[in-house]
């Protein structure tokens, strides 16, 4: 909300600069954003006269003209402006002025030979206007030439912009701002006199039916007759402006200031259209829901469906007005408007909530019923505008009816108890001493006389409640809505105190600090996987709509962000085309993230693991004559096996077809302890040629959860030491033709299972095919160490074992053994 | 003296000079090996030499085979020493052919980095951990009690305002803050509570420079019996000294549903306010909601964006940067 202090200095006293008062209302909880010092915007700006204007010799859209500025000798001034004439009043940039809005400093220059010594400005150049046809004309009769402009044009003024609170719709108004201004600083509130116009009693002519009575617990429709619609007063306009809103009429502006002034949204209705519309001389206003089908035209000319949320105001049941939130075209006041219907309501902020929502409106009315209008003012505000249309557009108010659903009345009061032991406890100490440093001076709990004169210059009244520390809080009508609880009182003693007069404690007692395991087992992984080079990547969950079991969003913003990821793979592989293509080289990255789904049942989520790997990520490549070594299939699989190894889990890969990203024949399935953990494999060459990718790309995503209740197991979390043997090894190995379809893990399990205790080791050291193997085989050789913890083995020991292998390979997996 | 003395020691002398020129002209070692077996062999000169010691006279044998033994020890130290030299050549040899550029580069693969949120998040942790706090997870598809209305924000609520929220296809939605975690916690436990609530949220809202719509939050917690505001005060100015460095700290009143006094916090940083983290007391009816009695105990929560830590920390300007994984940028933490 854009703040005129000049506005705010009529309603409180301020005696600080515009600088302190932002920082008093910012650490109040009036956030300043910005402090918008309109003086600085024509520093040196004067009111000249045009004395005389001629053609310029040398230029036909320049003029020459001659212009009093109340020195001893007239200027000579060369224009562009083409609304440029003689005998009037301008105002007139002199020499050495900066105009911060257009960045100039305005010297003595020759425009195509002819000297000009000043600069005759328009409204956009002092700021007053985003664009403007031509210079300001002033529409004064009579100016003192030399006097400086800014009091003319309303620059003598200071806006701040702040916002306020979402539970403060109190203070959405000049006189809210004034109220906590006067309590903040002590000064006395200056509020304006409203005086009670005499109405006409309530007659058939204007009538009211309010069937919300829920959402609509008080209106007031009051006819004004004879108003004349003109152009506001200037000091009325230069208000509006002020405070961002455009000046439209006398009778709108008169709306519109009401509803800055006291925050309370009013409306005119034409009241000749509503009863054209009506189709009656005898008026009757509604306030209900619309029915299906129904439409409406709205003051921004958007004809609009409603439906069954929309709250609506109503002549005779046809629909004129979007309760609360915008005014009907069909029943505007226009030039020809002479007589009015005032609108002064209270609406509830729910209906008005979803009213709004469901035409996809915000207007500066709905935004403060939204956070809900105070209807202690409401009689206040009405009277306000009255008074205002009386006097600004002639206007003589006629027939007032009021509909009052309030329950309790008019006037809203609350009493709160307030216990200063219990404000003691929530808030803690205070530095006694403001002047000392702090951790210096005396620290105490904060006293009655505190509390008091906080509260009271906050309009609340306390009385003693007969125990000592005890008040009775009576709260201001104005406050009601957000003044409701003890605790509410207690933030307020607080924010009025001052939070940084507060002292800083740490809590008394402490308790133990720790990660959670698998918080902690987290941190190991992402160690063990950037041992292994893989980088740490972190995408969106939120993707375009693409799988099957995918969830949507009910309400996505944008396609892109439309639905929830289902996997983490695709994210990886398009940072890793994007990193090639911005010559970055391979990205061998991970992420740890949530991915989710859909089932029959219902919604799932849960932790994945994912990274992306290969290409020649090594540095040195002058080693190898310049070639990229990219990495094999086994080194990308050695590299997820060394973060097992790290991790202390064995994970057991076997052959796997079923993930459609990935080379069928080089995908593998990983299984821990008899669950499946996930899935390694190539990216498949379809997809790299698609992405113009290299071969070596390698892709694994892994189930976290799982990953962590394994690892998260007593017997990992703190290992048992294994005693090793301290008598020496002995090899044998074993080289033989096996048919291909038996894979290396199941031969090695079978020797492994044979061999028993004695065997230490088995370890695969060459695998061969090709010429001089039959068809259908390979050549594989084994080195099998054996050993004991208790002596050393002899030939006798190992040669029985060892036969018993020789023997389960060739029975097993038919093998023909070479040595 | 005979005559066989004579002609003797004459060639004991001519061996020993004859060595002597030998050993000095050797260059390698295997030929200072053969020199070796050729004078001081089994079947070398020397041996041959003392082979005609049998026709001397008693008396006389004495003398040849002192300086025989003399013959013997020059050669042996001059094949000794030679031996040293030449082996000290042949080390000096390797040390020069073998002598690289010490200043080309070693070849490695290089390993990996946290990325900048994942590190934020850990030293905000382990600072809270330090302080007295564990950490709890919960859902990202949350259900509306647990992200608004436990947590005083009934539907209709303004606060709704300041966080619009996705919704999901069976009405719950994604969690706006991990203040839902909260809630969760409370019901699972019972006071004292000091926990700190790391994870991702999400806001419907445009993704620009400073805007995302799926980011990261840490939220704290604390509720006890005699936990003030001036407590609050305390843990956030250390937590924003340990992350930011010694720093001015202010506290501005604010509103949030769920805390009440509710602060927004500030700190100078590069000479303007920063804002950086909200809290508040938690609010009697949140407790209420979950059980706790407000008149016993007190608490406060305090929570902030990681997105925004990171960057102002690491001076980024971007926050899409954060999620574009660009390895000049990954590489940069």
């Amino acid at each position: 909300m854009r703040i005129s202090l000049n506005w705010l200095r009529e309603l409180v006293d301020i005696e600080v600069s515009p600088e302190a008062l932002a920082e008093m209302l910012t650490m109040a909880g009036f956030e300043v954003e910005d402090i918008e010092d309109r003086r600085t915007w024509a520093d040196g700006v004067v009111v000249g006269r045009v004395l005389d204007r001629q053609p310029h010799p040398n230029a036909d859209k320049l003029s020459v003209c001659t212009v009093d500025i109340g020195a001893a000798t007239p200027s000579t001034i060369v224009c562009g402006a083409a609304n440029v004439r003689a005998d009037v009043y301008v105002p007139v940039a002199t020499l050495g002025t900066h105009l911060p809005t257009i960045d100039l400093t305005i010297r003595p220059r020759k425009l195509r030979d002819v000297p000009s010594e000043g600069m005759i400005c328009s409204l956009a150049e002092i700021g007053l206007a985003k664009e403007s046809d031509g210079i300001y004309i002033f529409p004064q009769e009579s100016l003192q030439v030399g006097a400086d402009v800014r009091p003319l044009l309303g620059l003598d003024d200071v806006i701040l912009d702040l916002t306020s609170t979402a539970n403060r719709a109190d203070a959405l108004s000049m006189v809210g701002i004034a109220r906590e201004v006067a309590a903040l600083t002590g000064a006395k509130l200056k509020l304006p006199e409203v005086p009670k116009l005499p109405v006409k009693a309530a007659s058939k002519e204007l009538a009211l039916r309010i069937s919300e009575p829920t959402a609509c617990p008080i209106y007031i429709g009051t006819a004004v007759e004879g108003v004349a619609i003109a152009p506001s007063p200037e000091w009325l306009q230069r208000r509006l402006q002020a405070a961002g809103t455009r000046p439209i009429n006398n009778v709108v502006d008169v709306t519109n200031y009401v509803l800055l002034e006291w925050g309370q949204p009013l409306h005119a209705f034409d009241g000749d259209r509503l009863r054209s519309l009506a189709g009656s001389t005898d008026l009757t206003l509604g306030v209900r829901f619309a029915r299906s089908g129904e439409t409406l035209t709205t003051l921004d000319s958007q004809s609009r469906t409603l439906t069954d949320q929309t709250l609506l105001i109503t002549a005779n049941d046809q629909p004129v007005a979007l309760a609360g939130v915008m005014g009907g075209e069909n029943s505007e006041v226009y030039a020809n408007t002479t007589n009015l219907v005032l609108e002064a309501a209270v609406f509830d902020s729910v209906a008005i909530r979803r009213s709004a929502r469901s035409q996809g409106l915000r207007t500066e009315a709905s935004s403060r019923y939204e956070r809900g209008v105070n209807s202690a003012e409401l009689e206040l505000a009405c009277r306000r505008a009255l008074a205002l249309l009386a006097e600004l557009a002639g206007g003589t108010v006629g027939v007032q009816t009021v509909a009052d659903a309030r329950p309790g009345g008019a006037i809203a009061t609350r009493t709160i108890e307030l216990r200063l032991e219990r404000l003691n406890q929530v808030l803690g100490p205070i530095e006694l001493d403001q002047e000392a440093r702090p951790g210096e001076g005396e620290v105490g709990d904060l006293q009655p006389a505190d509390v008091e004169r906080v509260l009271t210059a906050l309009g609340c009244e306390l009385t003693s409640a007969g125990t000592t520390g005890v008040w009775r809080v009576s709260v201001p009508p104005y406050r009601y809505r957000d003044l409701e609880r003890e605790i509410d009182l207690i933030e307020e003693v607080a924010r009025v105190y001052g939070y940084n007069n507060f002292c800083d404690t740490l809590p008394a007692k402490t308790e133990l600090g720790f990660l959670p395991p698998e918080y902690a087992l987290t941190r190991q992984i992402h160690n063990a996987l950037q041992a292994v080079g893989l980088t740490e990547v972190i995408h969106y969950s939120l993707v375009k709509p693409e799988a099957d079991n995918q969830i949507a969003l009910s309400n996505p913003l944008f396609v892109e962000y439309s639905a929830l990821r289902t996997e983490m793979l695709t994210a990886l592989v398009d940072a890793f085309q994007y990193n090639l293509e911005q010559g970055n080289g391979a990205l061998n990255a991970y992420e740890i993230g949530r991915v989710f789904w859909r089932e029959e049942d219902g919604l799932y989520e849960g932790d994945r693991l994912a990274g992306i790997l290969g290409g020649d990520a090594t540095t040195g490549r002058w080693v190898r004559g310049g070639r990229e070594q990219p990495m094999t299939w086994f080194e990308a699989k050695g590299a997820l096996e060394s973060v097992f190894r790290q991790l202390g889990i064995a994970v057991e890969f076997q052959p796997d077809r079923r993930n459609a990203l990935l080379h069928p024949g080089r995908t593998a399935s990983l299984w821990l302890r008899g669950e499946r953990l996930g899935t390694f494999g190539q990216l498949h060459p379809q997809e790299r040629q698609r992405r113009g990718l290299p071969d070596e790309v390698y892709a694994f995503e892994l189930d976290l959860d799982l990953l962590l209740e394994q690892l998260s197991a007593e017997e990992n979390l703190t290992r048992t030491f294994q005693p090793y043997s301290a008598y020496p090894a002995s090899d044998r190995d074993l080289a033989f033709f096996a048919p291909v379809q038996f894979s290396v893990s199941e031969i090695e399990r079978a020797v492994r299972k044979t061999a028993g205790k004695l065997l230490d080791s088995v370890e695969l050291f060459d695998e061969y095919r090709g010429e001089s193997v039959p068809a259908g085989k390979r050549s594989l050789a084994l080195r099998l160490v054996y050993r004991a913890g208790d002596r050393t083995l002899t030939d006798e020991d190992i040669e029985p074992v060892h036969q018993k292998v020789r023997e389960a390979l060739q029975e097993k997996f038919q093998v023909s053994l070479r040595s | 003296m005979t005559t066989q003395l004579v002609e003797l020691e004459t060639q004991l002398t001519a061996l020993q000079q004859e060595a002597e020129g030998a050993i000095a002209a050797a260059t390698s070692l295997d030929e200072l090996e053969q020199l070796r077996i050729k004078y001081l062999g089994k079947k070398g000169s020397l041996s041959q030499v003392l082979g005609g010691m049998g026709r001397l006279e008693a008396a006389e044998r004495p003398r040849i085979g002192a300086l025989a033994n003399d013959v013997k020890e020059v050669v042996q130290t001059g094949l000794e020493q030679k031996r040293t030299a030449l082996q000290a050549a042949q080390i000096e040899a390797q040390l020069t052919a073998e002598t690289l550029d010490v200043t080309m580069p070693g070849t490695y693969r290089p390993q990996g980095r946290n990325h900048p949120l994942t590190s934020t998040i850990d030293r905000a942790l382990d600072i809270f951990v330090g302080l007295g706090y564990t950490v709890a997870q919960g859902p990202e598809m949350e259900t509306d009690y647990y992200n608004f209305e436990a947590l005083n924000t009934p539907l209709d609520h303004p606060a709704r305002d300041m966080q619009d929220t996705f919704y999901l296809p069976d009405g719950n939605l994604l969690r706006t803050h991990t203040s839902s975690v909260q809630i969760r916690y409370m019901e699972a436990n019972e006071p004292p509570i000091r926990v700190a609530a790391p994870g991702r949220v999400y806001r419907r809202d445009t993704v620009d420079a400073t805007h995302s719509a799926v980011f990261h939050q840490i939220e704290i917690l604390a509720v006890d019996e005699g936990l003030t505001f001036t407590d609050l005060r305390g843990t956030i100015k250390i937590f924003l000294e340990e992350m930011f460095g010694e720093i001015e700290v202010r506290f501005r009143p604010s509103f949030f549903p769920f805390t009440e006094p509710s602060a927004e916090v500030d700190v100078r940083w590069r000479g303007r306010w920063l804002e950086v983290l909200g809290c508040g007391m938690v609010d009697p009816n949140v407790l209420k909601s979950v059980g706790y009695d407000p008149e016993i105990y007190t608490g406060f929560a305090a929570g902030f964006g990681v997105e925004r830590f990171a960057m102002v920390l690491h001076q980024m300007t971007d926050i899409r940067d954060l999620y574009k994984s660009d390895l000049r940028f990954l590489r940069q933490f």
